[in-house]
C-alpha cells in the first residue's frame, strides 16, 4: 500500500504545518500507570504523564484501585518486566523485509498486542478494543475504492487562500506520491474553490494523474465538521451551502457516503 | 598544506575557516540543475556544502557501481568539481550508514538478505528498524563480513575522492559513518549478540584485564572464559556482580568508537588522509554507550545533531553543555533547516531559537540540514528546482548575516565550574534500565530528565544509578538560578581539560574507577577545587578496594554554613569539599550551591531573573557578547544585573538597553537576544 520509492515532494512548509495542526488534538490522553513487575513486586512505576514515580508504594495486585488513586492515573497496566524483551522479539521476528510498510507495521503491532494480551493486566479495563482486520482485507478495500494511476486531494481554504493542501498519488496498488499545491506553484494563489475546483483538477491531472476524488473545504467548516457527531451529514449540508465540495464524486464513493449517512447515522 | 582542527574552527593553510555549511543531496537532483543549485547556495552566503554519498544509490550489483556512467545524477566526481568551480568547499559523508531519509538508510538491499551482516538480539533474532517507507533489519558493525563489504564500497569511492582532497580539490573533511549508535537503539540488552560481537567482547575483556584468569577472578566465574555467556539481563544482588554488566556497557562504547576508528583507518589506508575526520552523534545527551571523549581519541572531532523545537530549551541546553564540555571542536553537524515529514514539525521560529541557543551554550559551527530541499524534506531555503522559498531564504540570509558579524566561533564562553558526569555511573544507569530493550533515545523524548533505571541499591548504601544524575541536575538548577555559568563534562576528560576549570562538581559514591579517582586527585593537588560526595569512593570499577581521595577527606578543616553537612578539606594546593548528604528533592541543592559559591568566590555573571538565562562570551578582540534567552511562551522583561552601568545592543535588531545595576530587557516569547556589552 505504500511504495518504498514514495516521492514526498514540494510540500510547502506552511501547508504541511497547517495540515498537521488540523489533526492535532490538544485533548490530553487518558493517563496510564505502568508497573513493571517481577515476582509480584513492582520494580518500576511510570506514570505516562507525570513520569517516573520513584519509590512508588505499590499496594498489591489486588488493590489496584488504591494504586490508581495513589498515582493519580486513569488506568493501571501491570506488565512483567521480562515481557518487554519478549514483545520486542516477537514483534521484530514477525516483520518481513519484503512486505510493504503497512503490512510490516501491522505485523509489528500484532506482535506487541499478542504479548500484551497474554501477559498484561489492565485495570479497571483494557482501554482499547482494537482488533486489527487482516491486512489482505485492508489492501483489497484500498484497491477497490481507489484505482491506480489516479490522485486524491484534500484542500482547505481560509477565505480564498489555500490554508493547506495534500495531493496523494497511487500507482501499482501503492501510494507513490505525496505533494501539495506547491508542486503546481499554487500554494499561495488565491482561487475560490467554488469556481476553481475544476481548474485544480485539470492542473493535477496534467502534472500527475487525474483526481479520483478531492475534498475542497473552508477552514471553519472543517473544524465544525470535526467537532460534530455526524461528519458526513454535516459535509452533505456544507456542500449544499457551498462551504465544501467533494469532487469528483465517483459512484462507489457517493453510494458509500449515502449508506454511511443513512444506515450508520454518520 | 595542512588542515588543523582548532577549538574555534578549521585552520586551513594558516587561515581559520568557520564551519558553516549546508547539506545538498546531489543524486536527488538532475545533473543539469546542479550549477543553479550550487550557485544559489553560494548566493545565500555559504562557502561550504556537506554531502552524503549513498552506497545503495551508486551500487548497481555487488561490486559494481555507477558514478555517472549510466545516470548523470550519480556523477559524484563531476558534482565535486562543479562545487570546486563554484567556490564551495565540501564535507563528504560517505557512510556506510547515511540515513538521509532514504529507504534502507543507504545500505544496499542485498545486505539485509544475508543474516551474516545483521545484528542480533539476545534470542538470536534480528532487530527491526520500523522506519518508513520500509522497515528493515539492523546491520551489525561487529560483523566482519559487513566490514569486507564496506571495503569494497570504499575501494570504489577512493579514485573519485582521493584526487579531490584539499588542496587539489574541494574536500576538506570526511565524516565517518552517521549517527553511529546501534541505529538509535542504546538500551543495554537489545543488541548486539552477533557471533562476531561475542568474539570482540571476549577480546575486549582479555585486553582490559590482561588475561582470562583475571576476568574470571573479577566475575567469580569458574568455567573457561570462552563459555561465559553474554549479559542478557541486569541481575545484580551485590557490588561484586556489577563488573560483568558495566564491562558490557563499556564494550558497547568501545564497539562504536572502534568502528569509527576503523572507518578512518580504511580511508587512510587508501590514501584518503591529511584531512580531518569527524563524526556526528544523533540528537541525544550522548551519554553511555555514546562517548564523545572516547570517539575523539581517534577521530578529530565529534559533534551532535540537533532537531529540536523551541519549547525543548532545557533538553537543548543540557545536550550542548555536555558537548561543549567535552568536544575539542563542538559543532552541530546537522542543525534543522526545514524538516523531515515524519518528524515532529520544526518551523522557522524553532530553527531561529534553537540555532542561537546552541551558540549561546558554546557551539562553534553548524551544518544546516537541508539547505537545498529535496524529496522527503520541506522548508529549506532553496527549492529542489533551484528557486527560493522566500521566508526560509530571508531567514537564512539574516541568520548568516548575524553569524558573520557575531563570529561565534571566535568567542569563548566564560565558565569556571565544570559539572562532571561519572562514566561509571552512566554505565550503571544504562545497564539497569528498567525498560530495556526500549531505547532510551525514545524514552528520553517522552520523559526527559527521568531516570528509567531500576531503583535497587545493589548492595550500596544508595541507588547510585538514580542519584548521580539527580545530584547533577540539582547543581545545574542551583547554578542557573544564581547566574553562575557552568559546563558539563565526563570523568573521561583528560587532566588538562579538567584543569581549565576552577571548580569541579562530581557526585561520588562508594565506587569510582581508578582512572577517574587518580585524575581527580591530581586535579586537587594541582590547586583545583573538587566538590564531591555524598561518599568518598573506596572501591574501584572492579569493586576492589581502592581510594585516592579518602586521605584528603579524613582531614576536614571546617564546615560550610548550610543546611547540609558540608566539609571543607585543604588538599595539596587545592580543596576537596565533601557534601555528605544527597539533597533531595533537587531544589534542596540550592543552599549547598549558594554556600559553595560564596566560599569559592564564584561570580554571578550578568544574571537575569529566571526563567530567563544569560551566557557571557568573550572575543579575542575584547568584545563582550551576552546571550539572553527567554525559553517560555510568555513575553518577559527580566532585569539583567550588572555591577556597573552597561549598554546592551542587540546585534540582530539594533535594539538598545541601558541601565545601572539592573538593565531591563524586553524578551518576546522564545527568543535569544545576542547583545553586545559596552560601558554606559
Amino acid at each position: 500500500m505504500l511504495s518504498d520509492r514514495v516521492m514526498v515532494i514540494d510540500t510547502d512548509a506552511r501547508h504541511w504545518l497547517n495540515l498537521i495542526g488540523l489533526f492535532s488534538d490538544n485533548k490530553e490522553p487518558p493517563s496510564v500507570l505502568l508497573c513493571l513487575m517481577e515476582d509480584n513486586h513492582c520494580i518500576k512505576a511510570i506514570h505516562t504523564i507525570k513520569g517516573v514515580l520513584w519509590g512508588f508504594a505499590f499496594p498489591g495486585e489486588n488493590k489496584l484501585d488504591q494504586a490508581l488513586e495513589l498515582a493519580g492515573a486513569d488506568y493501571a497496566l501491570l506488565l512483567p518486566q521480562r515481557a518487554l524483551a519478549q514483545m520486542f522479539y516477537e514483534a521484530q521476528s514477525a516483520v518481513d523485509l519484503h512486505d510493504n510498510y503497512v503490512k510490516q507495521l501491522m505485523d509489528l503491532i500484532a506482535g506487541v498486542k499478542n504479548v500484551l494480551d497474554e501477559q498484561a493486566v489492565w485495570y479497571p479495563e483494557k482501554p482499547y478494543r482494537f482488533e486489527p482486520p487482516a491486512y489482505e482485507k485492508i489492501e483489497k478495500t484500498f484497491n477497490r475504492i481507489w484505482p491506480d494511476d489516479s490522485t486524491i486531494g484534500f484542500f482547505v481554504f481560509e477565505n480564498t487562500r489555500p490554508f493547506t493542501s495534500l495531493i496523494v498519488g497511487k500507482e501499482g496498488g501503492k501510494i507513490s506520491l505525496i505533494t501539495s499545491l506547491d508542486a503546481l506553484g499554487m500554494a499561495d494563489q488565491a482561487l475560490d474553490f467554488r469556481n476553481g475546483y475544476q481548474t485544480y483538477g485539470e492542473m493535477i491531472a496534467q502534472r500527475f494523474a487525474p483526481l479520483h476524488t478531492a475534498l475542497f473545504i473552508e477552514l471553519g467548516c472543517f473544524h465544525e465538521l470535526r467537532a460534530g457527531a455526524k461528519p458526513l451529514s454535516y459535509l452533505y449540508l456544507a456542500e449544499q451551502r457551498g462551504r465544501a465540495r467533494l469532487w469528483p464524486k465517483p459512484f462507489k464513493l457517493r453510494f458509500a457516503l449515502w449508506a454511511a449517512r443513512k444506515f450508520k447515522g454518520l | 598544506m595542512s588542515i588543523v582542527v582548532e577549538s574555534n574552527g578549521l585552520n586551513i593553510d594558516g587561515r581559520r575557516i568557520p564551519l558553516l555549511s549546508g547539506d545538498v543531496h546531489y543524486w536527488r537532483h538532475p545533473a543539469n540543475l546542479w550549477p543553479t543549485l550550487l550557485q544559489k547556495v553560494h548566493d545565500l552566503g555559504l562557502r561550504i556544502i556537506s554531502i552524503y554519498i549513498p552506497w545503495s544509490v551508486h551500487e548497481t550489483s555487488p561490486g559494481n557501481f555507477d558514478f555517472g556512467e549510466l545516470d548523470p545524477a550519480k556523477n559524484l566526481g563531476a558534482f565535486l568539481d562543479l562545487a570546486h568551480e563554484t567556490g564551495l568547499a565540501v564535507l563528504t559523508r560517505p557512510g556506510p550508514h547515511i540515513n538521509a531519509e532514504i529507504t534502507l538508510f543507504g545500505y544496499p538491499e542485498r545486505l539485509f538478505e544475508d543474516p551474516t551482516y545483521l545484528a542480533r538480539n539476545p534470542q538470536g533474532g534480528v532487530l527491526t528498524m520500523p522506519i518508513p517507507p520500509r522497515a528493515f533489519p539492523m546491520i551489525s558493525y561487529a560483523s566482519e563480513a559487513f566490514w569486507r563489504e564496506v571495503e569494497i564500497w570504499f575501494d570504489a569511492l577512493t579514485p573519485i575522492l582521493r584526487p579531490r582532497l584539499h588542496p587539489h580539490g574541494p574536500i576538506f573533511a570526511m565524516q565517518v559513518d552517521n549517527e553511529c549508535s546501534y541505529f538509535f537503539r542504546t538500551a543495554p540488552y537489545d543488541c548486539d549478540y552477533h557471533p562476531d560481537a561475542r568474539n570482540k567482547w571476549l577480546d575486549f575483556l582479555k585486553a582490559k584485564y590482561g588475561q582470562a584468569d583475571a576476568v574470571n577472578d573479577v566475575y567469580d566465574n569458574n568455567s573457561p572464559l570462552s563459555d561465559l555467556p553474554m549479559p542478557e539481563r541486569f541481575r545484580v544482588r551485590a557490588p561484586k556482580d556489577l563488573p560483568y554488566h558495566l564491562d558490557w556497557i563499556e564494550f558497547k562504547e568501545e564497539l562504536l568508537a572502534d568502528s569509527l576508528t576503523r572507518l578512518r583507518t580504511l580511508w587512510e589506508d587508501r590514501g584518503v588522509r591529511d584531512v580531518p575526520f569527524f563524526h556526528n552523534f544523533p540528537p541525544s545527551t550522548a551519554q553511555s554507550p555514546l562517548s564523545i571523549t572516547r570517539v575523539e581519541q581517534n577521530i578529530d572531532f565529534c559533534g551532535l545533531d540537533s532537531y529540536l523545537q523551541k519549547d525543548k530549551f532545557d533538553i537543548l541546553k543540557r545536550r550542548f553543555l555536555f558537548l561543549t564540555g567535552q568536544s575539542r571542536f563542538p559543532v552541530a553537524p546537522e542543525q534543522a533547516s526545514g524538516c523531515y515529514h515524519a518528524w515532529p514539525p520544526i518551523d522557522l521560529h524553532d530553527q531561529h531559537f534553537t540555532a542561537l541557543a546552541s551558540y549561546m551554550f558554546g557551539v562553534k559551527g553548524m551544518n544546516y540540514y537541508m539547505i537545498v530541499e529535496r524529496e522527503r524534506w520541506y522548508g529549506s531555503p532553496i527549492t529542489r528546482q533551484g528557486g527560493i522559498r522566500k521566508e526560509s531564504w530571508n531567514f537564512m540570509k539574516d541568520h548568516l548575516d548575524l553569524l558573520y558579524r557575531l563570529r561565534p566561533w571566535e568567542l569563548e564562553r566564560k565558565v569556571s565550574v565544570l559539572l562532571l558526569s561519572v562514566r561509571d555511573y552512566e554505565r550503571l544507569e544504562n545497564a539497569s534500565n528498567a525498560l530495556s530493550p526500549v531505547t532510551p533515545m525514545v524514552t528520553e523524548q517522552i520523559w526527559p530528565n527521568e531516570e528509567l533505571c531500576l531503583e535497587g541499591n545493589f548492595g550500596f548504601s544508595r541507588p547510585i544509578q538514580l542519584l548521580h544524575a539527580k545530584m547533577l541536575r540539582g547543581w545545574e538548577r542551583g547554578l542557573t538560578r544564581l547566574g553562575i555559568p557552568y559546563a558539563i563534562g565526563s570523568t573521561d576528560l583528560t587532566l588538562e581539560r579538567l584543569s581549565r576549570h576552577k571548580v569541579i562538581v562530581c557526585p561520588t559514591f562508594e565506587f569510582l574507577s581508578r582512572d577517574a579517582q587518580q585524575r581527580l586527585r591530581l586535579y586537587v593537588e594541582a590547586g583545583g577545587n573538587l566538590i564531591c560526595g555524598p561518599e568518598v569512593p573506596s572501591y574501584d570499577e572492579r569493586q576492589q578496594e581502592f581510594s585516592t581521595l579518602d586521605g584528603f577527606a579524613s582531614r576536614p578543616n571546617h564546615r560550610l554554613e548550610c543546611s547540609i553537612d558540608t566539609l571543607v578539606c585543604n588538599a595539596g594546593a587545592g580543596r576537596l569539599i565533601l557534601v555528605t548528604e544527597v539533597p533531595m528533592p533537587i531544589e534542596q541543592a540550592e543552599p549547598v550551591v549558594r554556600a559553595a559559591a560564596k566560599h569559592l568566590h564564584l561570580e554571578s555573571i550578568y544574571p537575569a531573573i529566571p526563567p530567563c538565562e544569560t551566557s557571557l562570551h568573550l572575543g579575542p578582540d575584547g568584545r563582550k557578547v551576552l546571550f539572553v534567552a527567554n525559553p517560555t511562551a510568555q513575553a518577559l522583561r527580566p532585569d539583567i544585573i550588572t555591577p556597573i552601568g552597561r549598554c546592551f545592543t542587540d546585534l540582530e535588531t539594533g535594539d538598545k538597553f541601558y541601565g545601572h545595576e539592573a538593565v531591563p530587557v524586553e524578551m518576546p516569547p522564545y527568543t535569544v537576544r545576542v547583545l553586545e556589552v559596552e560601558p554606559c
